[in-house]
């Protein structure tokens, strides 16, 4: 042998098929030796779990249940349909005449704004409390 | 058997006897395609649905007898990872969804624990698999198949090429890929540091 043993990235390409194909496994006891060792574990640690009986016997009741039903692939499609529909007619709704725009409240003068806060300002209620305070005034 | 199933459906009998055919042959391949669906999906309730919906699509097949299937064992689990990648392509999407249980997990990967009786043992495997497991979630859905195929199934690269209809110069990259990606849990997995050696 005059190159040196597969390095342990080697050996794992290897197990999963793209390692390299230089024959080495074929001329060195040693390597062969740890790649059969690494197949082994692969194996153990890749081993079918048990699935409970009960499990699968119900999973093939609900595919026989489902074989029974009609083919239903397009109802699957149903909910893309309603929601379409809704965009159509909401699209047809924003291309109604748009309905008459109310018009412009008056404008109010500055100098009446003014006049406004200021009595707002000298009032020592709030205007609010006025018709409350009505109800106890005798008169 | 899958020669006289793919053909079309008769009336009556024949119904019968087709439905009789593909329920035996669904018993006999039903814990494998189950196994496939959960350890690429990684849920139980995903992987439960997705078989079902193999085995819908692989009936609803025969009955239409379009085709001759040479390898029923391949077909179905062609179809079965197609399923699988459909759901995973769909569930970038779905950012609500959680890591799977850990007892999903260790079912994943963890391994029959009646081949194992001792309780170290059974706990390193475990402690391995749901590493491996996690990991898998950094793999795209191309790369998952391909490493479960292998890893699991022990399918030669041509088969996993013609099982997801790849070639197999595309199946070696993803492998690459999958592999680099899963360096860490790999070189654990198969470290010099064996169940024997633990022991010693
Ligand atoms: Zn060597």
């Amino acid at each position: 042998m005059t190159r040196g043993h597969w390095t342990e990235q080697q050996f794992i390409d290897s197990l999963y098929g793209v390692g390299p194909e230089d024959g080495h496994l074929n001329a060195c006891a040693e390597c062969r030796a740890r790649h059969e060792s690494m197949i082994a574990r692969k194996r153990q640690i890749a081993s079918e779990p048990e699935i409970p009986f009960e499990f699968l016997a119900a999973q093939r009741r609900a595919i026989h249940r489902r074989l029974d039903q009609p083919d239903r692939r397009n109802a699957r499609f149903l909910p893309v349909l309603a929601a379409s529909l809704v965009l159509v007619a909401g699209f047809f709704a924003m291309k109604q005449p748009p309905a008459p725009t109310p018009a412009p409240k008056a404008q109010v003068s500055d100098t009446q704004l003014f006049a406004d806060i200021y009595a707002l300002e000298q009032s020592s209620e709030p205007r609010a409390a006025g018709p409350v305070r009505a109800l106890f005034e005798e008169n | 058997m899958m020669g006289e199933m793919a053909e079309p459906m008769a009336a009556g009998a024949g119904a019968a006897a087709l439905l009789r055919d593909f329920s035996s042959w669904m018993i006999s391949e039903q814990k494998r395609v189950y196994l496939l669906c959960q350890r690429m999906l990684q849920d139980r309730e995903d992987a439960d649905s997705a078989t079902q919906d193999a085995f819908l699509k692989a009936y609803q097949h025969i009955r239409r007898g379009s085709q001759e299937i040479d390898d029923p064992a391949k077909w179905i689990t062609r179809i079965a990872v197609n399923v699988c990648l459909d759901r995973l392509r769909s569930r970038k999407w779905q950012f609500w969804r959680k890591r799977p249980a850990p007892e999903d997990e260790t079912l994943i990967i963890g391994g029959a624990p009646e081949s194992r009786p001792d309780a170290e043992d059974r706990i390193f495997a475990s402690e391995i698999g749901q590493r491996l497991t996690a990991a898998l979630d950094r793999l795209s859905a191309r790369q998952r198949a391909v490493f479960t195929l292998r890893h699991f199934e022990d399918r030669s690269l041509e088969e996993i090429g013609s099982i997801l209809d790849l070639d197999v110069g595309t199946v070696k990259a993803h492998m690459f890929r999958a592999i680099q990606k899963l360096r860490e849990e790999l070189r654990d997995v198969y470290a010099y540091r064996t169940l024997e050696g633990r022991k010693s």
